[in-house]
């Protein structure tokens, strides 16, 4: 079977904003520990996270500013923020 | 104000279809010798509402006061919320001009009832009254119904961070106009407060009220149905910026020598929410009239007693980041006592900055912070240094890491992060404002942004079309934070329905783009002739040799890309 040999990856996710309001009881002093196959990008977190690409303003990998394509690695802490505006 | 007399005059041909910011900037321009002293009897001040202000169209309570600016030396445009714009516009006023001087020690109160009528009566028993207090003790006078704007002791003292304050909705002085010095202009000319009375007569100043109405319909609809106006800025407010600007590494930390602050998390606008939930305070509350946004908050203590309102991005980062302060009460303490001192909260946040980075005192003492904002109400000599803003106690303690433009400081974003916001701190003729031409969205590809935030390309044109189209805006008296409602099918040919609406006269892009030039050209025009060269246009030498962490970039927008900003 293919899906055994699927190694996975986890990740701490921390969202800011009202991006957390769908995920009840999140914590935000430790985030959302996520599971994904290895090799999955920003993008597939988006999705397994049910956020939108609009919703999604800025995402981080640890301190680095990465784009929507970037591939994700074991343990990665990723940020993810809403799109701003202001003044 | 030498001689304690009110005129009412209509409104010259030549400034139809102005308010706000065009109104004040015009009116300043035409009158004003540029090369008087701001606090001497030449100086005029003047109160302008939007010119949308108290239509059906939401949140356009703004109210812009204007005046040649004791801390830049040159033209200022200060704009506020609160209720006050509305008030008048219902009264049919387009503007209050306060012009000459009184004797030593006369103080006054201008009163416009709901007929109209104005009156200046003694305010000698209020003067050297908090804001605060000022306000409760109004209200027996004059009952519930009336918006205050006033000033508190850094007004009367005439320093140069003073702002103007005006109430909220719910009658607390806690919306300020705190930009360039104004309440240093408004105690020059003894005026301690401007009180309107509410429930005026509506003035009927919309020629086809049905479009106007439609379109304002369809304006409000797109505010309330976008995520950030509609649902982020009422739970979390403007403090939502914390962890992402500091995330992009533009947050400046400690006088603006680290981009990122390390304790950003315990400031931030999802900590403070959460810490106003946990002691019943508001997280949501509406404190502009007409607002559908509600981005005000209530911050309490652990008692669920009254701290501050509104807890905000920009005080939160001057009062926290710049100064090494994790601690937000302390930053709600230090808010509500410039409110009620009457103080820039920006200003006074980088104020105390540049004397702890001169080793005054250490970073992140919120204690010093608040005897240091304490002695400027107190009148002592370092507390008038700190109420002179940043550039008087970089002058004091010898001092020359001092984030100023024009004299008056930089807001919460680092010009060597988002390098487009270096464009707009130099060459605005507000001196260092984030408001003129907030470029971080274009900046921050993340939020949909093509421009790179640590380059030159493309930031000047950026810069200039938002500063452009920001003269504009706080002409038409919009809230900045309401330009959702532009996300529409029609997009701004909405506000343009609008506008046109409101005069009976067409109104197009090109009058939009037109307005706004006028409006920057005037100021420009102004400043001058008060003496400002290209050499003003310039961020002070630590942006240009100090890289910034974690980028570590100094800004790299040249002077000659700087002085193309405004070739016209």
């Amino acid at each position: 079977m293919i899906s055994e040999d699927i190694i996975f990856m986890n990740l701490n996710v921390r969202l800011y904003g009202n991006l957390s309001r769908s995920f009840e009881n999140y914590d935000s002093a430790g985030g959302l520990i996520i599971e994904l196959p290895e090799g999955a990008s920003v993008n597939d977190l988006l999705v397994h996270l049910n956020i939108s690409r609009s919703r999604a303003g800025m995402v981080l990998i640890g301190d680095r500013l990465v784009k929507k394509d970037e591939k994700l690695c074991e343990g990665a802490g990723v940020r993810i923020f809403q799109p701003l505006f202001g003044g | 104000m030498t001689t304690k007399t009110i005129t009412n005059e209509d409104m010259e041909p030549v400034f139809t279809g102005m308010g706000g910011r065009g109104l004040t900037s015009f009116i300043i321009n035409d009158e004003v010798p540029p090369e008087c002293d701001p606090l001497g009897p030449d100086n005029r001040l003047v109160f302008a509402p939007g010119y949308l202000s108290g239509s059906p169209l939401v949140n356009t309570c703004r109210f812009s006061i204007g005046a040649k600016s004791p801390l830049t030396g040159g033209i200022k445009e200060s704009n506020v919320g609160g209720t006050v714009a509305c008030d008048l516009a219902n009264q049919g006023i387009s503007a209050i001009i306060i012009e000459g001087k009184p004797g030593p020690d006369e103080y006054y109160v201008l009163r416009i009832d709901g007929d109209g009528k104005a009156t200046l009566t003694d305010a000698g028993n209020l003067w050297g009254k908090r804001t605060y207090e000022l306000v409760s003790g109004m209200k027996n006078i004059y009952g519930p119904d009336n918006s205050i704007t006033c000033i508190g002791p850094a007004g009367e003292l005439q320093l140069s961070a003073a702002s103007v304050q005006t109430t909220d909705r719910d009658g607390r002085p806690c919306r300020a106009a705190g930009r360039g010095g104004l309440g240093a202009v408004m105690g020059s000319k003894g005026l301690k407060a401007l009180v309107i009375e509410k429930n005026a007569k509506k003035a009927e100043g919309i020629k086809d009220r049905k479009l106007f109405k439609d379109c304002a319909k369809i304006f409000a609809k797109a505010v309330k149905e976008d995520e950030f106006s509609g649902e982020t800025l009422p739970e979390l407010g403007t403090a939502v910026l914390v962890e992402a600007i500091n995330a992009a590494g533009a947050f400046p930390t400690r006088n603006a020598r680290e981009g990122q602050f390390e304790n950003a998390d315990k400031i931030s606008g999802e900590t403070m929410a959460r810490i106003i939930r946990s002691r019943g305070g508001k997280t949501s509350h509406k404190g502009c009239e007409h607002c559908i946004i509600n981005c005000s908050n209530e911050y309490v203590d652990e008692e669920g007693k009254y701290i501050t309102s509104s807890l905000e991005y920009e005080t939160i980062w001057s009062m926290g980041g710049m100064i090494g302060n994790d601690d937000l009460d302390a930053i709600a303490r230090l808010d509500f006592l410039c409110d009620d001192i009457g103080l820039d909260t920006i200003s006074t946040g980088v104020a105390v900055a540049v004397a702890m980075d001169a080793g005054y005192k250490s970073f992140g003492d919120a204690d010093v912070a608040v005897r240091m904002v304490e002695e400027v109400a107190k009148g002592t000599d370092l507390g008038k240094i700190i109420g002179n803003g940043p550039d008087a106690v970089g002058k004091h303690f010898n001092h020359h890491r001092v984030p100023t433009v024009k004299g008056q400081s930089i807001a919460a974003y680092d010009p060597r992060a988002i390098q487009g916001m270096a464009v707009t701190y130099a060459t605005s003729p507000m001196g260092g404002d984030h408001t003129a031409g907030w470029v971080v969205d274009q900046n921050l590809e993340a939020f949909g942004g093509t421009i790179d935030a640590l380059g030159s390309e493309g930031q000047v044109e950026a810069s200039r079309n938002t500063q452009i189209h920001m003269a504009a805006i706080d002409t038409m008296g919009i809230c900045d934070f309401a330009q959702t409602g532009l996300a529409t099918p029609e997009g701004i040919n909405n506000v343009y329905k609008m506008i046109s609406a409101k005069s009976g006269k067409a109104f197009a892009e090109e009058d939009w783009t037109n307005l706004g030039i006028k409006v920057i050209k005037a100021e420009l025009e102004f400043n001058k002739k008060a003496g400002f060269t290209k050499e003003q246009d310039r961020l002070p030498k630590m942006f240009y040799e100090e890289p910034l962490p974690p980028h570590n970039k100094v800004v790299v927008i040249s002077d000659k890309e700087m002085d193309a900003t405004f070739d016209f």
